[in-house]
């Protein structure tokens, strides 16, 4: 089985670039899927958000100078298309006059269920109202399991930042998770 | 060892995020975010690939100015065409020779009566000519006659 990075540079040098990529495509999608999904939690919009970092990622790998690995980069694409996305929503919402009652229990995944218990409820709230870049970096390092130098590449802040990011976000949920 | 303390130090923050709710809640929440639609791993794949796809296909992108040259040039054939058919169209490059029995009667007094002036003057620079020749022949042969009354 190729390397990521043997599938870049096959990507690089070939003209028939659709068989690297889709290999990279199928390897890395569920992944890339699942960490926008854990930030919009919506099916429809983490499957636009996802195809437009693929998109991105077919464009741009041509340029891609493997400094970091392949992994590295691509997360760094969809944590940028993520935050657009999010922004958009926020400014829209704005413009909308909606957005100081957003009913967050409404757009849990919980809602409707009847197995969900209410402190899987208040988890996702919890969740949803941290600022972005900590609940990108708290889903990075506690679902995805990486380490802080990579997060801190994804993010494009320091080691010490993104440790910050994390226990910040811990610091609001638990703000959060009490009142409730 | 430095494996080991990244491990450690991951399951430090793990456990710190634990503490705040069970970790069970977290499994949920994650076990909701990887519910998907049958076969959509497989769909975004083909929708994906078609994307790129359709984005790789050659747009030939004309720029203003060779739109403009392009218009002029088509315009310019056109009019030049048109100028060349019809300036051929107005030149009959060829007589058409019609017997004169085939000409109808009409139409023969119809053109005589429109050029009448014309004929007459003709006619009668015809009788003139054929006047002086006959003089001349006269006076070679009798040169005494007095010409004056020949012509009277």
């Amino acid at each position: 089985m190729q390397s990521d990075q043997e599938l870049v540079l096959e990507f690089k040098s070939s003209i028939q670039k659709e068989g690297p990529f889709t290999q990279l495509l199928k390897r890395h999608q569920q992944k890339v899927y699942y960490q926008i999904k854990r930030m919009v939690n919506n099916h429809m919009d983490a499957d636009d958000i996802a195809q437009q970092v693929w998109i991105k990622v077919w464009n741009k790998l041509d340029g891609f100078k493997m400094e970091s690995e392949f992994t590295t980069w691509l997360f760094r694409i969809a944590y940028n298309e993520t935050l657009n996305f999010i922004q958009k929503q926020q400014r829209e919402a704005l413009r909308q006059s909606d957005t100081e009652n957003i009913d967050y229990e409404k757009n849990t995944s919980a809602s409707g269920d009847p197995k969900s218990t209410q402190i899987q409820i208040a988890l996702e709230m919890a969740i949803k109202q941290l600022p972005e870049k900590q609940r990108f970096v708290f889903m990075l390092r506690y679902f995805e399991e990486l380490d802080y130098e990579k997060i801190s590449k994804i993010t494009g802040t320091t080691v010490g930042g993104a440790k910050a990011n994390y226990h910040q976000a811990l610091k609001k949920m638990e703000e959060i998770l009490k009142k409730d | 060892m430095e494996h080991n303390n990244l491990d450690n130090t991951l399951l430090e923050d793990k456990n710190l995020a634990n503490a705040l709710v069970h970790k069970a809640a977290f499994e949920q929440f994650d076990d909701h975010v990887k519910e998907v639609p049958a076969n959509y791993f497989d769909h975004q794949t083909a929708t994906i690939l078609k994307a790129v796809k359709n984005k790789n296909a050659p747009i030939i992108k004309i720029g203003l100015y060779s739109k403009i040259a392009i218009a002029a040039s088509i315009l310019t054939i056109l009019a030049t065409s048109y100028l060349y058919f019809q300036t051929k169209k107005n030149i009959d490059p060829s007589p058409v020779f019609v017997k004169i029995e085939e000409i109808p009667t009409a139409d023969l007094e119809a053109y005589v009566n429109s050029n009448e002036f014309f004929i007459e003057t003709d006619l009668q620079n015809s009788i003139n000519e054929e006047t002086a020749i006959l003089s001349k022949i006269n006076n070679n042969n009798q040169p005494n006659l007095d010409s004056n009354n020949i012509n009277n």
